[in-house]
């Protein structure tokens, strides 16, 4: 029997940020269905935003998120981030993050989307890489168990208490009851449950789904990011880097179309602007191949070498263009979940011994839509914060007692899934709901359409309860594992679709063609998203406003 | 155009023996197919049970090293088109030196627990102060408490205790390793020392020696010296196969060169070079027995059979004298050694 203070479920940046905020004396654990270096947090781009400048404030990040997520962040929350962020980046440098540096040999920032100042530090554009390598050497330094290639397939909830997790562990094949006193979601985002996302393929959203199944509301899942800058055929990403650093975005005709959209800040407008924007230009009939086009090329070689390596490795490699001499091709790809599991500014979920972090909570930091830069500032901020509070809970705690009652349940429903002798394959559903999803839910909404794909998402969760695993071994069983993530996703979907529906206005990344406006007077107000049988039932919570009054958005 | 991907599987249950097994698949040459996307196709539509690593598909997060047609690559980078032979064949396998667990699947944790060894984390220099910037890097409007959170130390050019351009390239570029394990496969050097430390790790810790925050110093270099950094044969082939273009066996290199410099002369690979060194500075000859000696130390004794046979084969060399041109010899190694000083 395995026993834990602490144990956090996701190796990404928020996982082991907390981990290794978890104090010595107490016993840390880590568990990941892959091993850390892998999480996707590797994947981030860009950079990682704090106000560490002289003629830079907190409170103008604060403005600049709370205006960028189209007021639908709590203000509060954005106040801690944007305070403890300098702090928590310096924090880092000192671990011995190799952040870009200015001239002057300080920290380098750049310009990045929706924000008044070029606060946006960064590691050339592979920030993810040398932050997820720095947290995993400090969580090597720090002698935290992990468990590498484990599925958590859901959580112990005895007496009202999360008392820790049952998971599969993927190289023997058998799931263990592994208990702890305080147990940490940080299992990223879900951009999976759509056919083409900038996210990695392990990217299903399965902490979420394990947090609804146990009775925690998911908040504002309507709201899903596109990212104006992915590549057409696999939806890779290239960093919002490429226009912070001055890249254009034209159109069929060459134009740099933002200038209609968003005339001051044009690329460089928030993202929901920009996605929305290069989505109506190609639909207008100024796309090439349902494409626009981001230029860099100004920039020159010298500049894209020692500022944007990544892009132009990716651009050659899986588009066959070269950035230094031609515009790339790119559209609106799936990239960040702004919703999730709802958490206070600790990271508390409501369950005792519960709490959640990064891309799979919803603080709500991002309210509508988040800015570049964001995302891994709230992995830390956040992620060091839930680690501090659930270290706080573990100390308090004398003993455990749990039932093995959990584990039999879950050791049935697996061997009933393994036990099946025919029926469809998991891939084929996986991509038809990702096809639905990207249809019915995507850039823009409009009821029939979502009505629509509501129908055809209860079909496939019907057809899933007879999916059939060819590979009936237990070692190393992808297929076992892709089923439950298939699970997952059509939780998510169904959450995402009644949100979507029930939202009638326009905000952020929620974009309805029936109702094209913001709406404060009805809709200034989260949703949340409760587990039931038929369908999830909706209710609605205030947005906490401190001293930015709702106005209207314009870039 | 019909392809044939043939994959090395290997099944833990049914059988201890690894097969290889034929695919034959028509695929668009014009659409820009990878080695992941093929294995993808086979396991999603014709058999669920083919086990491989996976994530990002983007070439950051390093799951998915396999070996193509005997090298070395990500999948997920690799295109197919560019990796089947004339006949329209491509073969995938695991890769090397690592123990399988089930199809292209390799229990990677040599490599882990070798990296874990090598303290692969920044010891920071409390002491640095300078080159520190008083006016860099805090914002105005905080409540942060400013003496408990100094700013960090700047990368100076030029200045003590900073960084050059050249140094800041190579820190960019020897910290771009995404601990793939292509160069845990494909190096020779574990079949002669079980215990060496790979390429990927000693370039890790390459890293933290050149980062001038970092104060593990001479201990940090004792210990990787003591880890096999001599017994890399300088083979390239973890420079030639790596997805990210680092080259560990540089980084292998200049460790090299940083422990023999503070003095850590210990192992038989740096008394070697040791001899060499100072042997030809003396003599400007080679002396094979003189060399051997220092390598081998009191050791030689147990050499002394196989001397005498070398002897009465005449094998041995002679020892000679200095050459003509020794005075040349030893201006250059002083213009060499003036000049490092002078860096330094």
């Amino acid at each position: 029997m395995r026993v834990h203070d602490v144990l956090i479920v996701g190796a990404g940046l928020a996982g082991m940020r907390a981990a290794i905020a978890v104090p010595p004396e107490l016993d840390v654990a880590v568990i990941s269905k892959v091993h850390p270096v892998r999480s996707h947090s590797v994947a981030a781009e860009g950079g990682i935003n704090a106000a560490i400048r002289e003629d830079d404030s907190w409170e103008a990040h604060a403005f600049d998120t709370i205006k960028g997520g189209d007021y639908l962040g709590d203000q509060d929350a954005i106040e801690i981030m944007c305070q403890e962020g300098p702090k928590d980046v310096l924090e880092l440098d000192r671990m011995g993050a190799l952040f870009s540096r200015d001239e002057r040999g300080r920290i380098a920032q750049r310009p990045f989307g929706g924000a008044d100042f070029p606060r946006t530090c960064f590691a050339a554009d592979k920030t993810g890489h040398a932050l997820v390598h720095l947290l995993y050497e400090q969580l090597l330094k720090r002698k935290a168990f992990v468990y590498e290639e484990w599925y958590v397939t859901s959580l112990i909830v005895e007496d009202n208490t999360c008392k820790g997790v049952i998971a599969w562990d993927l190289i023997t094949g058998g799931l263990q009851q592994i208990r702890a006193k305080s147990v940490i979601l940080a299992t990223g985002g879900y951009g999976r449950v759509y056919s083409i996302s900038t996210n990695a393929l392990i990217n299903t959203g399965d902490g979420m789904s394990i947090a609804y199944r146990a009775g925690i509301p998911l908040m504002d899942m309507e709201f899903v990011q596109f990212h104006p800058t992915t590549l057409k055929e696999t939806g890779i990403l290239l960093s919002e880097a490429a226009r912070g650093e001055g890249g254009y975005l034209l159109n069929s005709k060459n134009e740099r179309f933002m200038n209609r959209y968003a005339p001051k800040k044009m690329e460089l407008a928030s993202r929901d602007v920009v996605s929305r924007a290069e989505y109506q230009e190609i639909k207008e009939g100024r796309g090439i191949n349902g494409c626009v086009l981001l230029d860099i090329r100004h920039l020159g070689k010298v500049k894209i070498m020692e500022r944007l390596p990544q892009i132009r490795e990716l651009a050659i490699t899986f588009a066959g263009v070269d950035p230094v001499k031609d515009p790339v091709p790119i559209r609106p790809g799936v990239h960040y979940s702004m919703g999730g599991i709802r958490t206070n500014e600790w990271g508390e979920t409501g369950l005792e011994g519960l709490y959640a972090a990064g891309e799979s909570a919803c603080v709500s930091i991002h309210g509508a839509n988040r800015l570049g830069g964001n995302a891994l500032l709230e992995t830390i901020v956040f992620g060091k914060r839930s680690g501090l509070k659930a270290s706080e809970r573990a100390k308090s705690i004398r003993s455990l007692d749990v039932s093995s009652k959990s584990i039999k349940a879950e050791e049935d429903r697996i061997a009933e899934i393994m036990n099946r002798t025919k029926g469809e394959k998991v891939p084929v559903l996986k991509e038809e709901i990702g096809q639905i999803m990207s249809e019915g839910v995507g850039i823009s909404r409009k009821r029939e359409g979502t009505e629509r794909a509501k129908e055809k998402v209860k079909k496939i969760k019907e057809r899933y309860r007879d999916v059939y695993i060819q590979d009936k071994n237990r070692v190393f069983n992808t297929e076992l594992v892709s089923c439950l993530e298939l699970g997952s996703i059509i939780e998510l979907a169904e959450i995402i679709i009644e949100s979507a529906l029930a939202r009638e206005e326009s905000r952020g990344a929620h974009y309805r063609l029936d109702f094209p406006l913001r709406d404060d007077t009805r809709w200034l107000k989260h949703t949340l998203a409760y587990k039931r049988e038929t369908a999830p039932r909706l209710d609605y919570a205030d947005v906490r406003i401190t001293k930015y009054p709702p106005a209207e958005r314009k870039y | 155009m019909d392809v044939s991907v043939i994959i090395k599987r290997y099944d833990p249950v049914k059988a201890d023996t690894s097969y290889k097994e034929e695919h034959k698949l028509t695929i668009d040459e014009k659409a820009r197919i990878t080695i992941l996307d093929v294995l993808r196709m086979i396991r999603d539509h014709k058999d669920g049970s083919l086990a491989f690593r996976c994530s990002c598909r983007s070439g950051i997060c390093g799951s998915c090293a396999v070996r193509v047609n005997g090298h070395e690559v990500l999948a997920c980078t690799t295109g197919l088109m560019d990796s089947l032979s004339r006949e329209g064949k491509v073969v995938i396998e695991p890769l090397k030196n690592l123990t399988a667990i089930k199809d292209l699947v390799v229990d990677l944790t040599p490599m882990w627990d070798r990296l874990k060894k090598s303290d692969p984390w920044l010891i920071p220099d409390h002491n640095l102060q300078i080159g520190w910037d008083n006016e860099t890097s805090m914002s105005r409007s905080s409540t942060r408490d400013n003496e408990n959170n100094p700013p960090s130390p700047p990368f100076n050019k030029g200045g003590m205790g900073g960084f050059s351009d050249k140094k800041v390239a190579l820190l960019d570029k020897t910290s771009s390793c995404i601990l793939c394990g292509a160069c845990y496969s494909d190096c020779e050097a574990f079949k002669v020392d079980p215990d060496f430390l790979g390429p990927a790790v000693f370039n890790n810790a390459y890293r933290f020696v050149i980062d001038p925050r970092d104060s593990g110093g001479k201990d940090r270099l004792k210990k990787l010296a003591e880890s096999g950094l001599w017994h890399c044969a300088h083979c390239y082939l973890c420079a030639s196969i790596c997805p990210k273009g680092i080259n560990p066996k540089d980084s292998i290199s200049h460790l090299r060169a940083k422990s023999y410099r503070m003095g850590l002369k210990d192992d038989p690979g740096a008394s070697y070079i040791d001899g060499f060194y100072h042997g030809i500075k003396r003599t400007g000859r080679i002396s094979e027995p003189l060399l051997a000696i220092k390598v081998k130390g009191v050791g030689i004794i147990k050499e002394i059979p196989f001397f005498l046979k070398l002897l009465m084969r005449g094998k041995v060399p002679r020892i000679r004298g200095s050459i003509k041109g020794i005075k040349e010899i030893r201006k250059i190694y002083k213009i060499i050694e003036d000049g490092r000083r002078g860096k330094a």
